[in-house]
Order: C-alpha cells, then structure tokens, then sequence
C-alpha cells in the first residue's frame, strides 16, 4: 500500500540533526539513509572515535566531554544544527530528549523538533502534572497523598488511610533522595519528618507526598503513537520489570503477565492520556501492575530505549515513523494488519564488571563481534579500537531477539548471548545470561524486586579447570607468534591479501 | 581472531586476542581475561592493598568524603563515594582504624587506582 500524504509536504526533511550520541545515534542515521535524508551528528570532542561519528554525513563539535558543556548543552546543540543547515533535529532517548525548553529553543530557531510540542512534553513530563491529568480521566494512579498540610500529624494519618507499607517522597527531588519507606505506625513520624528534613537539604523545600508502596510489582508499559492526523494509537504493551536500581536491563514485548482484558484497559489508558494533550509521535505510558491492578506511573515523552523489542513483534519502524510524522505524512501503511507476533526479548550490555559488584569497566575495544542470524538484532555504536569512557552511560549495546513464542526468544537470546564476543571491556553478559535462566523469569513471574532479591551480590568467578589452561597457554603461544612475525601473516610480512587487489 | 587449538587430541576453536600483556580469550560462551602483567603494576582497586591503601576502584568523580584524618572507622564504614557513568559506587573501609591520610577531596576526577587515603590499623584499640 501507497503512503497516504496527509498534508501537503512542505515539510520534507533534507537534513537532520542527531542531539545523542552511541547506539541510538546510529540507529537513527540508519533510519535517516534509508529515508534519503542527510545526518548531522552533534558530538562531545572523544566521540569523534565512535561508529555515529563514522556515518554521519556530516558533524559539527558542540563541547567538550563532560554532558553539561556538550549534549545537555540546549544553545550549543541548537547552534550546531544552525551552522550544519539542518532542518530538523532528533534527540534520541536521554540527554535533551524529554527538555520542554530545548524542544522551545529548536522550534523558535526554525528546527523541527523530532517529538511531541513543547507543551505536550512540560504536560506529561512532569510527575505531579501528568498525575493531574491520569486522574482526570480516571486512571488508576497508587494511593497517595499529596495535600499541601504538611503537618506531621495530617501525614501520620494519611499514611495510616493509604496502608503500609507507604512510601514518602520529596516533592521537588528525585533520585532517591528524601525517600523512606515506611512499614508501620512505630516509626512512621520519625522517617517522616528524617525525610523532611533531607527533602530540605536537598532540594530546598521540606514539602513531601506519600505514595503506597507497591512492594512486589511489576513493570508494564504501553508504546503509544500520535500520528499527524492528529491520531493516538497504542502499539500494545512491554515488561522491564528486571530492573536494578531503577536502571532497567531486560525489556520483552509482550508482557507475559497481562490477561487480555488488562491489556486492553492499558491500551486505553494510554491513548487517553496521548489524546488529552494531542501526543504526536512516539510515547511511552509507564505502569506498574500488581495483584491483578495496574497503576498509572509516568510517562516518557520520547522513544524508549526498548524500542526494538515493540518493533519486532509488530513489525513497524518506530523511528521511521516519528521522522514521517514531523513530515506531516502518514505512517504505518499496513496499519489493518497491525498486530503483535511472536516474542522478543532485548537485554542491555553494560560495560561493568559482573564479578566486582557491578563497576564500571573502561577501556578500548579490542575486538567486537555479533553472531548474527535470524530475528537477532545488534545495536552498537561502537567498533573495535573505540573507547569505552568513563563520562558517559555504560550502556554500550542492545542484543534484541525474535523467536515464534516466549520460550524460543529465551533460548535464542541464551545462545547469543554465549556467542557474542566482546573484547576490552567487561560486561554483564554473564549476570544476563544467569537472570535469563531463574525460575522467576522464565515463568515470567519477575518483579521489579528480582534484582535485589536474588543478584544483590556478585557473581562468583567461574571455574578455571586444567582443560582451560591448556588452551591460555595454547592460544598465548600461537598469539605471541604471530605478533613477533613467525606466524603466517606476522608482522613484518606482507600481507598475503595485498597482492590479490585488482580493479574490478 | 579465530584460533584453532588441539587439546588432548581434541580440535578446539576459540576467539582470542591479544593487547599488550592481555589475553582475552571467549571460550564455550565465556570471556576470559588473563592478565600476564607483573602483580606489582595490577593495583587492585576499592580495597586495601597491604599497606592499608584504599585505592578508586575505577575512574570517576569523587561525591562525598565521609571521613577525615584521624577519624577511628570501623571495617565495612562508609568512607567515599564516587560517581562514574551516571552511576554512585559507595567505598567502605576494608578494614578498622585509623584513617592517618586523606589524599583526594570532594568534586576530584580521581583514575583508576588512585590512592585515596590511608588507614593506620595499628592505632585502634576495640
């Protein structure tokens, strides 16, 4: 079937800026070369050795390492755009990419921002507003209280109304700070007021709000998409509930925990919230879900980093789509026939070591290869000789798989994850392949507690048997001799290959 | 690269490669480092070396300095903090004593291995 052009194309993006760096930088210079639109890559100084650096058509340096001077940096991003002709700029996931202001600053620059308004973005992507909102249209939101009598005596009682275990929150904080969970009356006023009183240390404001602690949930979330009709879809649901300290690092599309009635309520709810603020583009409604009831968490105004499982399973392009949207054209011309097959499972690579409680690992690549096959995708944004930093996400990969069902995407994943070979750097693919291969995930009864319940700990070192010593020595020996030139293609030795070039 | 090893008689395959004095090596879905440096150069790091050292356990920001010189801390206390890729890392005392240096300070980029104070486990009586 033909695109369907909504408006008149006035809007046709020769050149597009990317305000990110890493994977999804390149993931949207793919989507921008099959589209025949020209990339700018808007970069910090170390990222000219990166594999985005490589293929962008063009690149302009907008600072130095640190993300305050360079990808958190509104004006420099902005400029850079300017100064490279770009029509339009897609910020990734990240960085400046939920920035109502930098959404402004591009839009009153002439930029076309890749996302939703401005005052979409400030509507939903503020907590207390976008709970305003979910309330509004009846959405089911955690129990709470966030009444402005801030009396210890009014917060006592509310969180006796709510039920233990509460949890209270700093209101203007985040990041764990002036947070404390409560699970009974004895020492409920002391944590209270302990939490007040870092809440003003922090943040300035003593104001906290209570929330009923969900203590065995589960996280659930719902892809939804604002066309440029104007249009809010939702493209059905995904779990990433094992999660480390809020950091997420398994997602899978569906979730195996929604009954098909839930799911539908979900969808919904999300489109609700969408249409409310006339969401364009691509969004993510956050829930949680336990015993049965989901509750209204947060919203990301942007693509998620899971993205590519919710592409697998439904067949679309959801970068792709946010580029056509900010076109004004049509998207997902085979949208009849949208529905969910199959199961895909993406686990995140970090750069840290599984045996050293999770520290960062830095260092150059050496070598980087993904065993690749059917329904496995690899997104990188690194290659060998690259280094992995200390100054930005340790999130150096993505390894998403698509199998016929649940079952087959696990053991699909299992195999490339043993399979694929990262050199320089440590990574979490043992502790992957460990969480992969628990009871509690493979019956998909994960909460987002199953981190801490069971991984809370490092890793034990593998088994060093005699059979492997064998082949370190082995390997060493052959390495050593091809490194001091008496192996076949040694150093010192002319390239076997080089005789046969021939112009073709 | 690819290699091709025969042990007791059996053909093995394997990725390895070499980078400076490292071997790493990919064998039956693991990664394996070894390292053939001198142990005097591999400075382990986040724990107390033999000279009662703690040392950064990797490159980063240091947060929060919960201690001072002379402070008496007891082992598995709270010293630092460190911040590297968006991520906190608490360093807690590997030992009890007495802190007698303090060699970084709050907001410094410190490396990996960097000395960041002393503790003197003679001086704690408990």
């Amino acid at each position: 079937m033909e695109e369907v052009t909504l408006k008149p194309i006035n809007r046709k993006i020769q050149r597009l800026a990317i305000a990110n760096r890493g994977e999804v930088a390149v993931r949207i210079i793919r989507a921008c070369q099959e589209l025949g639109i020209e990339t700018v890559l808007l970069h910090s100084e170390p990222d000219v050795a990166t594999l985005a650096y490589r293929l962008a058509d063009r690149h302009i340096c907008i600072g130095p390492a640190p993300t305050a001077q360079s990808y958190l940096n509104i004006s420099a991003n902005v400029q850079g755009a300017l100064a490279q002709g770009a029509q339009a700029v897609h910020p990734g996931f990240g960085f400046l990419s939920e920035n109502a202001d930098f959404a402004e600053a591009c839009a009153k620059a002439g930029l076309l921002f890749i996302g939703p308004s401005p005052e979409a973005i400030r509507r939903l992507g503020d907590k207390v507003q976008a709970k305003a909102i979910a309330r509004k249209l009846g959405l089911p939101l955690v129990p709470g209280y966030e009444g402005d009598d801030q009396s210890i005596l009014r917060l006592v009682q509310a969180a006796e109304t709510i039920g233990y275990p509460v949890i209270v929150k700093a209101a203007a904080g985040g990041g764990g700070r002036g947070m404390k969970v409560l699970t009974d009356s004895s020492s409920a006023k002391e944590l209270i007021e302990s939490a007040q009183r870092e809440a003003l240390s922090a943040f300035g404001s003593a104001q906290v709000f209570l929330e009923k602690y969900l203590d065995r949930a589960k996280h659930i979330e719902m892809q939804i998409f604002g066309d440029a009709s104007g249009r809010v879809r939702h493209l059905w649901d995904r779990e990433c509930s094992v999660q480390r300290r809020h950091q997420k690092m398994i997602e899978e599309a569906l979730s195996p925990s929604l009954t098909s009635d839930l799911r539908l309520q979900m969808g919904q709810a999300a489109c609700w919230l969408g249409e409310e603020v006339g969401y364009q583009g691509a969004g993510t409604v956050e829930f949680l879900l336990q015993d049965g009831k989901f509750y209204f968490l947060e919203v990301n105004t942007r693509l998620q980093v899971e993205h590519p499982v919710t592409e697998l399973v439904m067949g679309v392009d959801l970068v792709k789509a946010q580029i056509l949207t900010a076109q004004g054209q049509a998207v997902f011309p085979d949208s009849e026939n949208l529905a969910p097959r199959g199961h895909a499972i993406e686990c995140r690579i970090y750069a840290e070591d599984p045996y050293q409680g999770g520290i960062p690992s830095i260092g150059k690549i050496i070598e980087i290869k993904w065993p690749e096959g059917p329904g496995r995708r690899f997104e990188c944004g690194l290659e060998a000789g690259d280094e992995v930093t200390s100054f930005y996400d340790s999130m150096i990969a993505k390894v998403i798989v698509w199998d016929e069902s649940r079952v087959r995407a696990m053991q699909k994943m299992q195999r490339v994850l043993a399979d694929s070979i990262i050199f320089g750097v440590r990574t979490n693919i043992p502790l992957l392949q460990k969480v992969l291969a628990h009871p509690e995930f493979v019956t998909g009864r994960m909460t987002t507690r199953m981190m801490g319940q069971y991984f809370a700990d490092s890793l034990p070192l593998p088994e060093v048997d005699p059979e492997l010593l064998a082949i370190f020595e082995q390997a060493n020996a052959k390495l050593q001799s091809l490194v001091s030139g008496q192996g076949p293609i040694g150093r010192g030795q002319a390239n076997p290959f080089q005789s046969q070039w021939r112009g073709v | 690269m690819r290699l091709e090893l025969e042990i007791n008689g059996q053909k093995v395959i394997v990725e390895s490669e070499l980078a400076g004095t490292d071997l790493w090596l990919h064998h039956k879905g693991q990664t394996w480092l070894r390292s053939f440096a001198p142990v005097a150069t591999r400075r382990a790091g986040g724990r107390k070396t033999d000279a009662g050292e703690l040392l950064a356990p990797m490159p980063g920001k240091v947060t929060k300095v919960l201690t001072q010189v002379d402070a008496i801390v007891k082992a598995g206390e709270v010293l630092i903090v460190m911040e590297a890729m968006k991520m906190e890392y608490i360093l807690k005392s590997p030992q009890a004593g007495r802190i007698t240096s303090l060699s970084c300070e709050l907001g410094q980029q410190v490396n990996l291995g960097q000395k960041l104070l002393q503790i003197d486990p003679v001086a704690v009586k408990s």
